[in-house]
């Protein structure tokens, strides 16, 4: 028996409710230094997967595993695991991207957003005025996803 | 010790293991990447573990588990050490999967880190691939490829990995899109698994194969979904025959022999189903279609050494099927398939990972013959010449020779090595191969 047995639990909510946290302080305090650029890597793959709506299943059983399911219990990322994972980040996702502008597709929130990120880690932000307007549609972004995934975790 | 003092003092007990890990000698390559991205890891960890309050228990619970991940990953690491797999088959097999597997993040970002190591037990082939939304915090995936430690030489049957760069691709958003829309589009489009209600008909079909029915018989008592097909049954039974199509048109033959060897060795019925696998009959019935899509069924007419010729005859005949499918498991037309793997070849070309293109025999024949001498099969130049002019030859032919010999075992023609033998001869050989590639690559010297 291993020494404590639980039901996996669905962590994206709390990794993205810090992560649009910290994205939320880069903006208020922008410092252009690579734990920054790996931060907005990491928000820049949940977009992509909200783009894509690529949001299916997280882990690819292997192969051969076609006729011995106990083998899916013995690895430590299948314990629990119920289906479809990290749905609750998705609503607030979607929320937060009517919050900005709903008229936005999501290709072109996207890439407004990745635009924004990849600005705010690299280069000084211009003081011209639609790159101000895209910065601040990206800060109330992340505070709405924050936001979101508190509301979802009551 | 409370848990956030405990889980501070895990993130050392992990650094430690880290330097630990490095008194071993690592293939070469991506040792340093995965040094520096695991350091990166454990420090930020610790950074975000620091200010947390000690009261805020979702987001301890969430470092914890993140925090036994990178122990896990790093303890694989550990077991990844030269020697315990075949690397030069490793690093082709990286050339192949990168490319498709590069996240589109940012300039200069996104390449995953590919590590290997073997595990216990025959099921043990697969990728994990990274791709949970509850990781805190990943600057490069870690691709961690695991293969069956007793067929740690059995590179041949490595040829199954094709499968498992479908899966990878799988987790790369914008391929996820592509491969759903226009490769499993076609398949779902029409025909006998276009719904959940379709495929469940079709798997309850009276009229099914004896084995089917006694299947159904026996497992249905117990569970009575096993005879359902629901929607995750359903998004994954399709994965997997999108996988296998990835497998083909990346590996190309031995991928085939591969894939049926290991398959039907673990279910000699042919026709088990799980819960996020179709039955093999069904996946073999798909790739029949693909082959001839691919015209491979033609390619035995295309030899003229007569030996040659009769070990792809064979070779054709054993792994791509001479005989059509039978007609509950041929569950695609012969238009469907076409189309699926039209796309597929379309998206793989647009990645920037090169397709298996059926060798002709003037490079097929050489490393035949050189398996019949009992010397391992590359480009390499055996005249003596003082300048040797070694050759270009892409390492899926030195895989498709090896089967090809290996087949002959099925005929009991001629004296061959075993199959060991032959996997080894073929280990060595991709490791000469590889010399030559990288000889080529450090000169820009153009050897064929």
């Amino acid at each position: 028996m291993t020494l404590l047995s639980m039901y996996k639990r669905d962590d994206s909510r709390t990794v993205y409710r810090i992560l649009a946290d910290q994205a939320v302080r880069c903006f208020e305090n922008p410092e252009r230094n690579s734990e920054n650029k790996i931060l907005f890597a990491n928000l820049t793959r949940l977009l992509e997967r909200y783009r894509y709506n690529a949001f299916s299943y997280d882990i690819a059983p292997g192969i051969l595993e076609v006729y011995k399911s106990e083998q899916r219990g013995q690895r430590p990322e299948y314990v629990g695991l119920t289906g479809k994972t990290s749905l609750d980040v998705i609503p607030a996702l979607e929320a937060a991207h009517a919050h900005v502008d709903v008229a936005l597709s999501k290709d072109d929130l996207v890439e407004l957003l990745k635009g924004v990120l990849i600005q705010l880690a690299t280069s000084e932000i211009p003081h011209d005025a639609g790159s101000q307007e895209k910065m601040a549609k990206a800060r109330s972004f992340f505070i709405a996803l924050r936001e979101g995934l508190k509301e979802q975790r009551r | 010790m409370i848990p956030k003092e405990f889980l501070l003092h895990e993130c050392e007990n992990v650094r430690s293991t880290l330097k630990d890990v490095l008194r071993h000698d690592y293939a070469a390559g991506s040792s340093r990447d995965f040094y520096n991205e695991f350091s990166r890891r454990i420090n930020s960890l610790e950074s975000f573990i620091q200010p947390v309050d000690s009261t805020d228990v979702s987001a301890l619970g969430m470092f914890a588990v993140e925090l036994s991940r990178l122990s896990s990953l790093v303890h694989h690491m550990e077991r990844s050490h030269a020697g315990e797999f075949p690397w030069p088959f490793t690093e082709y097999l990286q050339d192949l999967a990168t490319p498709l597997c590069t996240e589109h993040l940012a300039e200069n970002e996104g390449q995953p880190i590919i590590r290997v190591y073997a595990e216990g037990g025959l099921f043990s082939y697969q990728i994990n691939l990274e791709d949970d939304l509850s990781v805190l915090d990943v600057g490069r995936r870690i691709f961690t490829i695991v293969f069956p430690r007793t067929l740690k030489h059995h590179v041949l049957l490595h040829a199954i990995f094709g499968h498992e760069i479908g899966h990878a691709a799988w987790t790369i958003p914008q391929h996820q899109s592509d491969l759903g829309n226009r490769v499993l589009g076609p398949l779902k489009g029409t025909g006998r698994l276009t719904s959940t209600s379709e495929a469940t008909r079709w798997l309850q079909d009276a009229n099914a194969p004896a084995p089917v029915v006694d299947l159904r018989n026996q497992y249905n008592q117990y569970d009575p979904s096993y005879s359902q097909i629901d929607h995750s049954k359903y998004e994954l039974w399709f994965q997997e025959f999108m996988c296998d199509l990835m497998g083909l048109v990346t590996f190309g033959g031995s991928f085939l022999a591969a894939h049926q060897t290991l398959l039907l060795a673990l279910d000699p019925t042919g026709y088990q189903w799980g819960p996020s696998h179709p039955p093999y009959a069904c996946r073999k019935a798909m790739l029949w279609h693909a082959c001839r899509h691919l015209n491979w069924d033609q390619f035995p007419a295309t030899v003229k050494d007569p030996k040659l010729r009769a070990d792809v005859d064979a070779f054709v005949g054993s792994y791509s099927g001479s005989m059509p499918p039978g007609h509950w498991e041929d569950v695609f037309t012969q238009q469907q398939v076409a189309d699926a793997v039209d796309a597929l070849i379309s998206i793989l070309n647009g990645a920037g990972t090169p397709c298996f293109v059926m060798p002709d025999e003037t490079t097929l024949l050489p490393l035949v013959q050189m398996l019949d001498g009992q010397i391992p099969p590359c480009g390499s130049d055996l005249s003596g010449a003082e300048a040797p002019a070694n050759r270009v030859v892409d390492f899926r032919h030195i895989l498709m020779a090896g089967w090809l010999v290996a087949e002959r075992a099925n005929r009991g023609t001629g004296t061959q090595p075993d199959f060991l033998q032959l996997n080894k001869l073929c280990e060595m050989g991709l490791l000469q191969q590889r010399a030559i590639d990288l000889c080529q690559s450090s000169t820009g010297e153009v050897l064929s």
